[in-house]
């Protein structure tokens, strides 16, 4: 696969981005390899959100550099390779079903005044029989449980044509049991070719399927590469990782 | 029904179909978007325009027109601007337009009662050069809120997704308000500036009650919408009453009433299934009371929840499974 397409899927350089007068995100180089399972970790605050809405240009960068399959963020257009999965919590839908929830994963394929085609409605019925959510199409979206909105949020992504999915904290406010679900669906979606790049609180369910972990702590990637052994330790103070951070000039505060 | 061979009410019926039907067509990404307060800020704005146009003597509606789709374009960069002021900026905005346009008016010695043709709507003022603008108008309004339905859409309902799937946010956005302004003006003269803002909102309101899904609820809040046009034009005439308070207080009453309906509906749904993950642990048999004259069955009314490989109903907190001939507690 490196040999085809050594181009890596989303990549940041020396990226910086702040938020009123803020520093968020410092120096955030990051890489993530067309087929990669990767999760995007940290604690509460530590930039995990912000560094995804960066990536897809929801939050404007104040230095560094973007690239999405190789493009610079600001000359980027070809959207209908990426499938966004926002936070459950940022989606407040009042009036409409489950399909049309889904269909609106189509729009990155669609012309402005044309109808829904019949491939696009096929390609909806397949993202919500991949969630197995295909008996709820005609329900509204707003009185569906939390891990059946979060899998509908997945079918929309999944209804276009993504290459990328980025899934932000999908498991936030479900069960152990509807994770491990969420986990076996992310995980098969995978296999199937789609880059994830998934944040996460912490690895959970997702543990044994990931093949890269980027840590991130008060703004700044502290670890990347295979998952680290538990992730207390970027909470807790006896880490190795944090002796730069405690070395550097931002000090620690606790 | 001799009225319906007054030239005037012919006009003021076809100007009411076409507010009913624009109204709510707007007004369902408005509400959708949680701004169902915008169209009022809207229609204080255009009443600067008609007094502009009072004071200087030309035709209120095209003054209406710019000066309203001037005043969103203004409200929608302060909202995008995201400051705290925008808020404030936008109340200034909305009573700096209605002081602005009686103050006109005043100052010409046309006054309020003049003014109150355009703030409450007025069978007997609607010439037929406003019809053609108003049909052109509500014309654009509709090519543009059924073709772009999907895009609008996403933008109204998650508005980061929207930008992901490409989708300009900010033309789509700014192009909302603009059509909520044009909307405003074109229902200025049947329903009038100060309650143009109910007939968006409250057909929406009551489809949304009624209806599950965007697209169903958007098509019965236009049919509101021009029932309650058109019956509140035709009562006005026989009431001597301004048309705006007639159609307003119906579309109220629909409201009202569908709040009932809605209650009986959803009742009356068969509720789906609840497919729940089950504990491989068994439960312990706890067997309940014999159902005197009731078999749970996929139409007996009950939620039904899958629980492994059978089923259970829902019924007065409990949730009963058949376990041959009496039902289990789980």
């Amino acid at each position: 696969m490196q040999l085809t397409d050594p181009v890596p899927v989303v990549r940041t350089e020396h990226l910086l981005v702040e938020l009123g007068g803020l520093p968020i995100l410092r120096e955030v180089s990051i890489e993530v390899g067309v087929g990669d399972l990767t999760a995007l970790m940290g604690g509460n605050g530590s930039g995990k959100t912000t560094l995804v809405r960066a990536l897809l240009g929801l939050t404007p960068h104040q230095g560094g550099r973007v690239e999405l399959f190789g493009t610079e963020l600001g000359r980027f257009t070809d959207w209908r390779r990426i499938g966004y999965v926002p936070q459950r919590g940022a989606v407040n839908i009042k009036q409409a079903t489950v399909a049309e929830v889904v269909t609106t994963g189509r729009l990155s394929l669609r012309r402005p005044f044309v109808p829904l085609n019949a491939a696009d409605k096929a390609r909806v019925a397949d993202a919500l029989e991949a969630v197995g959510l295909s008996d709820r199409s005609g329900q509204p979206f707003s009185e569906l449980s939390g891990g059946q909105q979060q899998r509908v949020l997945i079918a929309r992504a999944l209804a276009g044509q993504a290459e990328l999915l980025i899934l932000d904290e999908p498991f936030a406010g479900v069960d152990l049991k509807v994770q491990a679900s969420l986990a076996t669906l992310i995980g098969e979606l995978n296999a199937s070719g789609a880059t994830v790049l998934v944040v996460l609180h912490e690895t959970g369910a997702l543990e044994p399927l990931l093949g890269n972990c980027i840590v991130l702590r008060e703004g700044r990637v502290v670890h990347t590469g295979p998952p680290p052994a538990t992730t207390e330790r970027y909470h807790e103070p006896p880490h190795p990782h944090r002796q730069p951070l405690l070395a550097g000039p931002i000090g620690d505060e606790r | 029904m001799d009225w319906l061979a007054l030239a005037f009410m012919q006009r003021a019926l076809l100007a009411a179909l076409l507010a009913g039907v624009t109204s709510p067509a707007i007004g369902a990404y408005i509400v959708q978007r949680r701004l169902s307060l915008l169209g009022d800020g809207l229609g204080h704005v255009a009443i600067a325009g008609v007094g502009l146009a009072l004071a200087t003597g030309t035709a209120p509606l095209p003054v209406a027109v710019v000066v309203a789709i001037g005043g969103a374009i203004v409200i929608e960069l302060l909202r995008q601007s995201g400051k705290a002021s925008a808020d404030v900026a936008m109340a200034i905005l909305f009573y700096g337009g209605l002081a602005t346009g009686v103050l006109l008016a005043g100052l010409v010695g046309q006054g309020t009662g003049m003014l109150s043709n355009y703030l409450f709507g007025s069978l007997l003022t609607i010439s037929e050069a406003d019809l053609w603008l108003i049909g052109i108008l509500a014309v654009v309004i509709l090519a543009a809120t059924v073709g772009l339905m999907p895009q609008l859409f996403a933008i109204c309902t998650d508005e980061d997704f929207a930008h992901t799937a490409g989708l300009r946010v900010r033309a789509y956005n700014l192009l909302i308000v603009v059509l909520a302004a044009i909307t405003v003006t074109v229902s200025m003269r049947t329903v009038g500036l100060l309650m143009v803002s109910a007939l968006m909102v409250v057909p929406v309101a009551t489809a949304n009650n009624l209806l599950t899904g965007f697209r169903r609820a958007f098509v019965l809040a236009l049919g509101l919408g021009v029932v309650a046009a058109i019956a509140g034009v035709v009562g006005s005439f026989y009431l001597n009453a301004p048309p705006g308070s007639m159609i307003v207080v119906i579309t109220i009453v629909g409201f009202v009433l569908s709040l009932p309906l809605a209650g009986a509906l959803r009742r009356s749904r068969r509720p789906v299934p609840v497919i729940e993950v089950t504990d491989p642990e068994p439960l312990p048999h706890e067997q309940t009371g014999v159902h005197a004259d009731h078999v749970h069955g996929p139409d007996c009314g009950h939620l039904a929840v899958v629980h492994g490989d059978h089923i259970d109903y829902v019924h007065d907190g409990h949730r009963h499974a058949a376990h041959g001939a009496h039902y289990d507690e789980h």
